[in-house]
């Protein structure tokens, strides 16, 4: 089947108004009294101002229908399709919608896309797939679909099988819960003996931090929780039943003290104090964290919203949160469900424990889902690759902001040029975009909207991954997916203030003050569709560094990428007609990276690469193995060979990439008059990249080479070195390149490359 | 191959002074060097303060948002300081250990830092000399010794003063080990002693006036703006 008559299924850009039409008149009687109820509510509660906003904002942004009530942040399930009602019978054309319609995935589509013996996805999901891609899913079903996006169910799965899982996942989250309650019991014990074993001065603060453990644990028992719930797939339900059954098996759990049986908690003991101290100290901030979670959330879960006073207090106590009785229910009840899916996570996967802005990840899921185990669940899958953004070494964050500055790089070379310039470059300004996935900059509604777009593209890319059918690719082909189409988003955000940042921002905190302002003010589905367009722009102009990780599945990489285009440029800047080269010099003191840099670059620019050592006479190595360092006679002799090297190049119209320390104002002056000649534009023959980092992190490089034996460099000369090290005056034909261990060569080397095409052309 | 040797020569005697060529496109960067050191310095009436301190324990009075922070944010807070009007930049970063990387980022170029704890938690207290290094070595200031700290023990106003763990004099004994570091007692629920507690973190960071370069090239220079000369080796 083809992806044309998929759309036509959907009644995909069909008829607005009959659209609109089924969607109030596939409501449920009940539902439109609640509808009707909700808007009351909300129109009382609105600034008219805003509704008069709503209604005439004179606007040519996308918006979805339901969107355009978010925005105002309005929107509860009844409001949003209301509002979408009264604008399709004004005129079904409001002024913000003239660009791209998006239509979510409805319920009755997504009803029908199951076949109906075994409860199975008729295509493998494929239409239902494409269609949240495109538009997003309607909020009705969101909790549904969510787990088969994330990949919580198999897109093949029976009915069947998706319930046998479902109460397999249940015991499974239950059970951590339990040993949650163990390991609280077990801190609370050992810091009451700790305290008792202390003396009077000490003892003060430790009690102090039992009775606060204390106090975390559920003094009905938690346990109740443990109890399988075989009877029933109602989960939630027979925990509520089970609840005030009061047993003691926590308490015997810790005194029997049986290892095999609290696995979890055994895994946090074996790892000593500091594991515990760090459980410990995530256990505080989850509960500080969850107690200041917004109510944004509130209209998209009639059920939560109107829990009542004693079964949020009852939840409240039972995961022991203090603090939280300015609290209304509603919000004291998910803080309380925050904290206990927090603990739970921890405890699955200690490695990511708990870091601030997780909370902010699962609140969506907790609003929307009204079991425990099924929000804790479809957020460890969103927390595989989320993960990555709160590793203790921070790669997965950085490797993300070098992605959002390659995009500004192949897209938008001015801006990238300013960033360059402004140094902010290193793109720390979508820092919290990229750590929270843009939800402290998107509404609620916003949010949950690009994530389930997002994780349809991961779904979609798994299937393509998985032996997807032909349809699947041309699906993708059509609209290209990317796992990193978040980040796509985020640069999209910023592009919309490309003019404002390179006119008036002059320095990080300005462009970050920009940034961090966007709240409320971003149209998602224009954002999703500039992303799309960038990351149709990038994969075009995908680069062929062997370093970059970022990939499109099932894309081939050619060769025809940036290397190659600069290489072409910087031949143009070096004034190739003229016959005349280039030689770029790398220098530094020793263990600056002269060497890999120097090497790398060569490789990029697919040109020789000279290693200024290679250079020294017999005499200079020895002297420099035995620690003496060299007078300006024995290095004159050196330069004038390496002066005589570059000059062969430069006269040929040769490029070559030199690695040499070049400390001083004067030896740079000899390298220079290499290029000495009748060359108009002398200047541009030879190019200085100045690479700098700490001297602890040179020191470290030469001590590991020492001691391999590999160089003759020893580390008690860098101090000579760095006393010879003479800073360049404003030279056009230096560059300063920050050699810092946390960049790959490879991100070095990028830069390297960009600045100096901007130079030579500037 | 001699030609270039010969130019050699008669570059090294001139006092190895850059070529006639070769000044005019100094000059000429120079200029532009200045012109843009002059647009993105950063007027002395605006100083950069760093709030730093276990998460939870800074208030959010003295934070941007009450949520916690991810990332980096700033507010701005004019305070009098005798006749002169300052603006200040106050930075919150996100607390935990694992955001590192936002310090080198964030913290260069700052004109104070402020370390606070909570009294009535002897563990935030414990952390100041981690913060302090931590800040130390990210913002790598480039004098170590007088950078100017201020140290706010917060929460004071908790449950009457009972729940106190970190006695004033503790507090006291501590900051003067480091160099005499001025320390207040606040409550930022309270708006107790807040506004003091400002006015001489802007006076310290006044102080340091004279020490214009702060900030640490730890990218490209392309327009030819030079870093100072002490920061490009660090020693």
């Amino acid at each position: 089947m083809n992806v044309a008559e998929d759309e036509n299924k959907f009644h995909d850009g069909g008829d607005e108004e009959k659209e609109g039409l089924n969607l109030l008149g596939s409501m449920p009687e009940e539902l439109i009294g609640q509808v009707l109820g909700a808007v009351d509510q909300v129109f009382q509660l609105l600034n008219i101002n805003e509704v008069a906003r709503l209604l005439n904002m004179p606007s040519n942004r996308t918006q979805s229908d339901y969107g355009t009530a978010v925005v105002l942040g309005v929107a509860t399930v009844a409001v949003a399709a209301v509002v979408g009602g009264i604008v399709y019978f004004n005129d079904g054309k409001a002024p913000w919608n003239r660009r791209k319609k998006h239509h979510p995935l409805t319920k009755q589509q997504w009803v029908e896309s199951f076949e109906s013996k075994e409860g199975r996805l008729s295509d493998g999901g494929e239409k239902v797939l494409h269609k949240a891609r495109k538009g997003g899913i309607d909020i009705s079903i969101r909790a549904e679909v969510w787990p088969f996006l994330l990949g919580l169910y198999d897109m093949k799965s029976t009915s069947a099988e998706r319930q046998a899982s479902d109460v397999c996942k249940s015991e499974e989250y239950q059970e951590l819960r339990r040993q949650c309650a163990v390991l609280k019991e077990r801190m609370v014990a050992d810091s009451n003996k700790s305290s008792l074993e202390k003396d009077d001065s000490g003892s003060f603060e430790k009690v102090n931090e039992a009775d606060i453990l204390e106090s975390m644990i559920d003094e009905k028992g938690e346990t109740s929780e443990s109890e399988p719930s075989s009877k029933t797939d109602e989960v939630s339900e027979s925990k509520e039943k089970q609840d005030g059954v009061s047993n003691n098996d926590t308490e015997e759990i810790a005194a029997n003290d049986e290892p095999s049986e609290n696995p979890k908690v055994d895994d946090i003991l074996a790892k000593g104090p500091k594991a515990l101290e760090d459980y410990k100290d995530w256990m505080r901030i989850i509960r500080l964290d969850a107690v200041r979670m917004n109510a944004e959330w509130v209209p998209y879960s009639a059920v939560q919203a109107n829990v009542s006073e004693e079964e949020a207090a009852r939840r409240a106590g039972e995961v022991g949160i203090q603090d939280d009785d300015h609290l209304e229910a509603s919000r004291r009840h998910h803080a309380a469900r925050l904290v206990a899916i927090l603990e739970a996570y921890a405890l699955y996967d200690p490695e990511t424990g708990y870091c601030q802005g997780m909370s902010d990840l699962l609140s969506p899921f907790v609003a929307l889902m009204e079991s425990d185990s099924q929000a804790f669940w479809c957020f460890v899958e969103y927390m595989k690759v989320a993960k990555a953004n709160f590793r203790m070494d921070e790669t997965g964050i950085l490797r993300q902001l070098r992605l959002v500055g390659q995009i500004f790089q192949l897209s938008d070379p001015q801006l990238h040029d300013h960033l360059v310039r402004i140094q902010a470059d290193d793109c720390f300004f979508v820092y919290r975009m990229v750590v929270v996935l843009l939800r402290r900059e998107l509404s609620f509604e916003q949010t949950v909207c690009l994530w389930e777009v997002v994780w349809a593209d991961w779904a979609a890319l798994r299937l393509e991954a998985t032996g997807g059918s032909r349809s699947v690719r041309e699906a993708l082909r059509r609209l290209p997916a990317s796992k990193d189409l978040l980040l796509f988003t985020i640069a999209a955000a910023v592009l919309q203030k490309r003019k404002f940042i390179i006119e008036k921002c002059q320095g990080l905190d300005e462009i970050l003050r920009e940034c961090n302002a966007m709240a409320g003010k971003l149209d998602i589905w224009e954002l999703i569709d500039d992303a799309r367009e960038l990351l149709r722009v990038f994969n075009s102009k995908e680069t062929d560094s062997p370093r970059e990780t970022f990939k499109v599945p099932g894309r081939r990489k050619t060769r025809s990428g940036t290397a190659a285009l600069k290489m072409s440029s910087l031949k143009r800047g070096a004034g190739m007609n003229g016959g005349e080269g280039l030689v770029i010099v790398i220098m530094g003191v020793s263990g600056a990276g002269k060497s890999t840099i120097g090497e790398l670059l060569g490789r990029n620019l697919n040109c020789p690469f000279i290693d200024a050592d290679d250079f020294h006479q017999a005499e200079n190595k020895d002297k420099m193995r035995n620690g003496i360092p060299l007078t300006e006679d024995d290095r004159l002799p050196w330069l004038e060979k390496l002066r005589d090297a570059m000059a062969d190049y430069i006269s040929e119209g040769k490029i070559a990439v030199l690695a040499c320390s070049a400390l001083r104002q004067s030896y740079r002056s000899i390298l220079c008059s290499a290029a000495d000649g009748p060359s108009p534009d002398n200047t541009k023959r030879v190019m200085f990249v100045h690479l700098i980092g700490s001297k602890e992190l040179f020191e470290s490089r030469l001590a590991a080479r020492h001691e391999e034996g590999k160089h003759f460099m020893p580390p008690s000369l860098l101090q000579s070195q760095i006393e010879l090290l003479e800073d360049d005056e404003k030279d056009s034909r230096s560059i300063i390149v920050s050699a810092d261990a946390s960049l790959s060569p490879q991100a070095i080397v990028d830069h390297i490359k960009n600045a100096l095409s901007a130079r030579l052309h500037g | 191959m001699l030609g270039g040797r010969v130019r050699w020569l008669g570059i090294r005697r001139s006092g190895l002074s850059a070529s006639k060529a070769e000044g005019e496109t100094g000059a000429a960067d120079k200029q532009r060097a200045i012109k843009q050191a002059n647009m993105s310095a950063r007027k002395r009436t605006l100083l950069k303060v760093i709030i730093l301190g276990d998460s939870g324990y800074v208030n959010k009075k003295f934070s941007n948002q009450y949520k916690a922070t991810i990332g980096a944010d700033f507010l701005t807070k004019e305070v009098q300081v005798e006749d002169r009007l300052v603006t200040m930049q106050i930075w919150d970063t996100a607390g935990q250990e694992r955001f590192q990387s936002l310090g080198v980022a964030f913290y260069r170029g700052a004109d104070c830092c402020v370390l606070v704890y909570d009294v009535n938690v002897m563990k935030s207290f414990d952390n100041l000399e981690n913060w302090r290094e931590e800040f130390l070595i990210q913002a790598s200031p480039s004098d170590q010794d007088n950078f100017p700290f201020v140290v706010l023990g917060n929460k004071v106003d908790v449950d009457g003063g009972n729940s106190r763990v970190v006695s004033e004099k503790k507090a006291k004994a501590w900051c003067s080990s480091k160099g005499n570091i001025p320390y207040f007692e606040t409550s930022a629920k309270e708006d107790f002693n807040v506004d003091s507690a400002f006015q001489c973190i802007a006076k310290n960071a006044l102080k340091n006036e004279s020490d214009e370069e702060i900030y640490l090239p730890d990218t490209i220079d392309v327009a030819g703006v030079r870093p100072p000369k002490s920061s490009v080796c660090e020693c």
